[in-house]
């Protein structure tokens, strides 16, 4: 039942000392004031606690359970930063207040700024995209405005067949054309394919490093140059930075536009699909492109700068999300050097044991040691007519989320695929647990296949009707009362 | 240096023999597994950053850092895109429930229904406020979900240009433009009137003198005025554009007439005074509403009511062909994760004050407005400029006082000083040479509201 | 998979037959059997004039969506509104009531340079 279903009329949960007398306003602005809507829920404050305090028990959160989601780094959110950006002197807050009463927050972002060039290897960043997505946009628009400068016929970008889908999204958002490069035998670039697309219509091509199957990218040095030789830019998706922390940084490879997801590798909430934060990263022949305002330190003295020549503008209606960029500033001060090395180390470690214990079960799709990451196949289970969609639906009984499923997906390398990506957080235990059941349920496809086929049998709901959704849309409780 | 390794290790399990273990199972040493990045640059000597800090020296440090900030606020007459206004205790309590705060995206429906079911009440109460027809669950913010407005009325219409009211914020506005600039649609201005409204002259006349996508106003717009949407909307439609309606202060729904009812095509604007921090700016929480017609052309993910296999209410994301992991290059929108958390947080918040509650604190805002109004013209000092135009809580008024004065004056008060106004922005007064957009929500209680005025006497 | 005998198929799984001089146009029993429960059909034109593989229309299903493209030039004389309103008549019967247009084929040479149904049941042989 939702909150709208549980109102009843007369019923409050809100307790507030008005000053003024309401008929003020109702008097007004007659004209333009609304009619009283009537379907709002009226609910007590138990009813709302208890609605949504059991709303959250139906959840699978990461302090529930395992999250071995790949490309996501489900890690440990620790509670440290939670008890931070709670602090009033960051919430109660104006962002237009002027600069000199809110050195405290400012030294944070420049901090936070700072740290991320050294462990990216950019010289400048801009903190104000809301999410990975945006990040690429925001990306992206700088090297269109680049290009637009400096040599406009360049209107294409290269994305790998293996890319995650924002990446075309956000370079078409950016006004350029898709041109897609396979993927070779090995999982990398295919070079042959780069040479003949790699021309002076491309303005630049997005790489993700360990790419989207967990593998460095082997030729990453020979695309950079190659790609710089030509006159393009390189990008580098940073969804797969916990695989190298500390080890090796994309500016150093020769990247010229970098994008973190601050919900992934630095450990801040993933909130049920946000809010996240996506840090930009250029080297110092786009800084003047950074949207407006960047954070600046001068003579001791922070400062929001507006001052970028050639600035793409802004993304946002303020500077980007403050109290997620906490948490992450939080993480990164407490690991210091040695612990973002040791979280990358471990998190390579634990991926490779993943894939170790399982591969007899569910071939990787490249035998080669992995990053952070590890793409494996369950295209040999069809036959017992299960598919992986049955097997991710049983693993919840089991008490696990299942892994990323069906992508990455660029036939014939990876297909029918599942990504596991433990990361740092999780032990040794956890990882034998999770394999075992897995290698169960390997056996259950033979043996048992209903009971794949028909899972989840022990969650809140068992498998909802997508089909049912998409033909009988209602998307809001209106819907429902079918006005 | 034991002390530090063992407070740093507690986000890592793995001991050092566990790691051992591993990599005998892996059947490699971690030097093997990282060869493959032999010829390419290695971190030479680490990273250059600082030793990690323990949980107790982060707090210290934190506190250090944080007490640079002035002092604390109990009030804001600073607006302007975002809002200071009265959070219940239950919200931020039940929006930190681990349950949804460590959760993931809702991909997999059985083991999400938390995150779906509030999605799809801050879906519902989004409908009801802003009186459209479906509402996805949440872009970043006012100004991008604007933007993305912009780029799907584009979509629909195909004309490349879009008009913008000179009243809309201009942090939305410079956004829309980022967002378009590469797409070549061009970004007409349509001007002010001399009720610090939009022009409806002016409108008329860009309207007609070529196809437009879609044309944006907010309101109350940036000068805290009421616009006349249903005279806008009448406008928009008598040519082949979508009207695209936008709002700053979410507050304003709870009283002012928004949607179907006012000829809206889309509605766009900034959630965060429901219930959410100022945060400095973020994350805050972009609402989209939009009619059922354009269903297939909107950004952003949208729960759908369901049945499981047993009959059971279930929730689920549909309407999925539009995102980027499917349609790649030609989804709707970029958009993956956005900020549901914060939806849900909205959901919580108007759960809790209910929609009489939501509409007596709309009023509150009102009244306390014309009352910080009555009492700053009363000092002499001050005078409203567009004394005509109705507003909602916030307003522009000119001042003899100079923007460093009025800081000063203000420093023992605990609130945000007002917006200082660039010049040429609203037309000039006699004699007072300085505007500031001032606001006042229901924070400012009498006793504040008596400090502030015996401060700008 | 099912097989219509007496249409003619392009390589983008869209079949045509022709019947009284005007051309069906729809999408094939394997392509929907791909696509998985249709869930929306995208509106189609009325009186717009196609060549041969010009996108036609878009199909959703939950997990996918496809872009339908003529397999014939022509002007679209009649849209399919029962495909609309219950899109998952392009799953039970695809040849049938599932087509999607009516187009008067402005170059009917071109179904020469499709692929018969033998050779289509061939190309999509799994």
């Amino acid at each position: 039942m939702t909150l709208f279903e549980k109102s009843v009329a007369g019923r409050s949960a809100f307790s507030f000392g008005f000053e003024e007398d309401r008929a003020v306003a109702e008097r007004y602005v007659p004209e333009f004031a609304r009619a009283a809507v009537k379907s709002l829920p009226q609910v007590a404050e138990l009813d709302l606690v208890r609605h949504f305090t059991n709303l959250a028990t139906k959840n699978y959160g990461v302090d529930t359970g395992f999250y071995p989601l790949g490309s996501c780094t489900m890690k440990y959110n620790p509670k440290i930063n939670e008890r931070m950006a709670a602090d009033p002197r960051l919430t109660v807050r104006h962002p237009l207040d002027n600069a000199t009463d809110n050195q405290g927050i400012l030294q944070m972002e420049f901090e936070l700024k700072e740290s991320l060039q050294e462990i990216t290897g950019m010289d400048d960043f801009t903190l104000q995209p809301a999410c990975g997505a945006h990040g690429e946009l925001t990306g992206m628009l700088i090297i269109h405005a680049y290009m637009r400068d400096h040599d406009a016929k360049r209107t294409k970008v290269l994305i790998p067949d293996s890319a995650h889908g924002t990446n075309p999204a956000s370079a078409s958002m950016a006004g350029f054309q898709v041109v897609t490069v396979p993927s070779n035998e090995r999982g990398g670039v295919d070079m042959d394919a780069l040479d003949k697309l790699m021309d002076d219509t491309v303005a630049a091509i997005m790489l993700t490093n360990p790419n989207t199957v967990g593998l460095f990218e082997e030729n990453i040095t020979q695309i950079a140059e190659l790609v710089h030789a030509r006159g393009g830019l390189l990008y580098y998706d940073g969804a797969n930075l916990n695989a190298l922390m500390g080890l090796i940084r994309p500016g150093d490879l020769g990247f010229d536009v970098v994008h973190l997801n601050l919900h992934k590798t630095f450990a801040t909430p993933h909130g049920g699909g946000g809010p996240g934060a996506a840090p930009v990263g250029v080297k110092k022949l786009l800084a003047d492109y950074l949207p407006i305002p960047v954070v600046v330190c001068r003579d001791g003295q922070y400062a929001l700068d507006e001052n970028r020549p050639h600035t793409i503008g802004r993304m946002s209606g303020f500077y980007g999300n403050t109290a997620v960029l906490a948490r992450a500033y939080v993480y990164i001060k407490m690991m210091g050097r040695d612990g973002l090395l040791a979280t990358s180390r471990a998190a390579v470690i634990n991926a490779n044991y993943v894939k170790a214990l399982l591969s007899p079960y569910f071939p990787p799709a490249y035998d080669r040691p992995v990053m952070h990451e590890t793409v494996l196949s369950a295209k040999g289970y069809d036959k017992y007519g299960v598919t992986l969609l049955d097997i991710a639906k049983r693993l919840m009984d089991y008490g696990y989320h299942p892994p990323t499923i069906y992508f990455p997906h660029f036939p014939p390398y990876a297909e029918e695929v599942m990504m596991v990506e433990p990361t740092e957080s999780e032990s040794k235990e956890t990882m034998d647990l999770f394999c075992d059941a897995l290698i169960k349920i390997s056996q259950e496809a033979k043996e048992n296949p209903d009971l794949l086929l028909s899972a989840p049998h022990d969650t809140v709901v068992t498998r909802v009707n997508e089909t049912y959704a998409a033909r009988h849309l209602v998307t809001s409780h209106r819907d429902k009362k079918g006005t | 240096m034991q002390n530090i390794e063992r407070n740093r290790f507690s986000f890592i399990p793995a001991t050092g023999d566990e790691q051992q273990a591993m990599l005998q199972k892996i059947g490699l040493q971690f030097d093997d597994i990282v060869k493959c990045f032999a010829g390419n640059s290695c971190v030479e000597g680490g990273l250059n950053l600082p030793d990690g800090l323990t949980e107790d020296q982060m707090v210290e440090y934190w506190d250090t850092m944080m007490s640079r900030n002035s002092g604390p606020r109990k009030a804001s007459l600073l607006g302007a895109g975002a809002y200071m206004h009265f959070i219940p205790a239950v919200v931020p309590h039940l929006a930190s429930l681990p349950g949804f705060v460590t959760a993931y995206t809702p991909y997999q429906p059985e083991i999400s229904q938390g995150t779906l079911q509030s999605l799809f009440e801050f879906q519902s109460f989004m409908v009801e406020l802003t009186d459209m027809e479906l509402a996805n669950c949440s872009m970043y913010d006012g100004a991008s979900s604007a933007a993305e407005a912009m780029l799907m009325a584009h979509r629909i219409k195909k004309a490349d240009r879009v008009l913008v009211a000179a009243t809309v914020n201009p942090n939305y506005l410079a956004t829309v433009r980022t967002y378009l600039k590469p797409h070549g649609i061009a970004v007409d201005v349509v001007r002010m009137d001399g009720d610090g409204r939009v022009s409806m002259e002016d409108l008329q006349l860009k309207l007609s003198v070529s196809a437009c996508s879609a044309v944006l106003v907010q309101s109350p717009n940036y000068l805290g005025i009421i616009e006349d949407l249903g005279a806008i909307g009448t406008a928009v439609h008598g040519h082949d554009a979508l009207f695209v309606e936008s709002f700053t202060e979410a507050m304003a729904l709870g009283l002012l007439k928004y949607g179907v009812g006012t000829g809206a095509d889309i509605v766009v604007g900034e959630g965060q005074s429901l219930g959410l921090s100022m945060s400095f700016g973020g994350p805050h929480l972009g609402v989209f509403a939009t009619l059922k017609k354009y269903n297939r052309d909107f950004p952003g993910r949208i729960v759908g009511e369901s049945i499981d296999t047993k009959g059971r209410q279930a929730f689920v994301m549909t309407l999925r062909a539009r995102e980027q992991d499917i349609r790649r290059e030609k989804a709707t929108s970029n958009i993956c994760s956005n900020h549901a958390l914060n939806a849900l947080t909205a959901a919580v918040y108007l759960g809790s004050v209910g929609e009489s509650g939501f509409r007596a604190l709309a009023c509150e805002n009102v009244a306390k407005l014309q009352k910080l109004i009555s009492g700053l013209e009363a000092t002499g000092h001050f005078t409203r400029v567009f004394k005509q135009s109705p507003v909602f809580n916030e307003a522009v008024l000119a001042s003899s006082i100079a923007p460093e004065d009025m800081r000063s004056r203000l420093a023992g008060v605990p609130v945000f000083p007002p917006l200082a106004l660039a010049p040429g922005v609203v037309p000039e007064v006699q004699g007072m040479p300085h505007t500031y957009l001032v606001c006042a929500t229901e924070m400012l209680k009498n006793n504040i509201l008596e400090q502030v005025l015996g401060a700008l006497n | 998979m099912k097989i219509q005998n007496d249409a003619r198929y392009a390589k983008s799984d869209e079949w045509v037959r022709v019947e009284g001089g005007v051309a069906f146009v729809g999408v094939s029993d394997y392509a929907q059997g791909k696509l998985g429960d249709v869930v929306f059909v995208g509106e189609i034109s009325v009186g717009s004039t196609l060549k041969a593989g010009d996108l036609l229309t878009s199909v959703e299903s939950v997990k996918a969506a496809s872009d339908v493209y003529t397999p014939v030039s022509g002007k679209v004389l009649e849209v399919n509104h029962e495909v609309t309103a219950k899109p998952e008549l392009l799953n039970s019967d695809a040849f049938g009531a599932g087509w999607l247009a009516k187009i008067e084929l402005s170059n009917p040479d071109e179904l020469n340079s499709l692929m018969s149904a033998t050779d289509y049941a061939e190309y999509r042989k799994e």
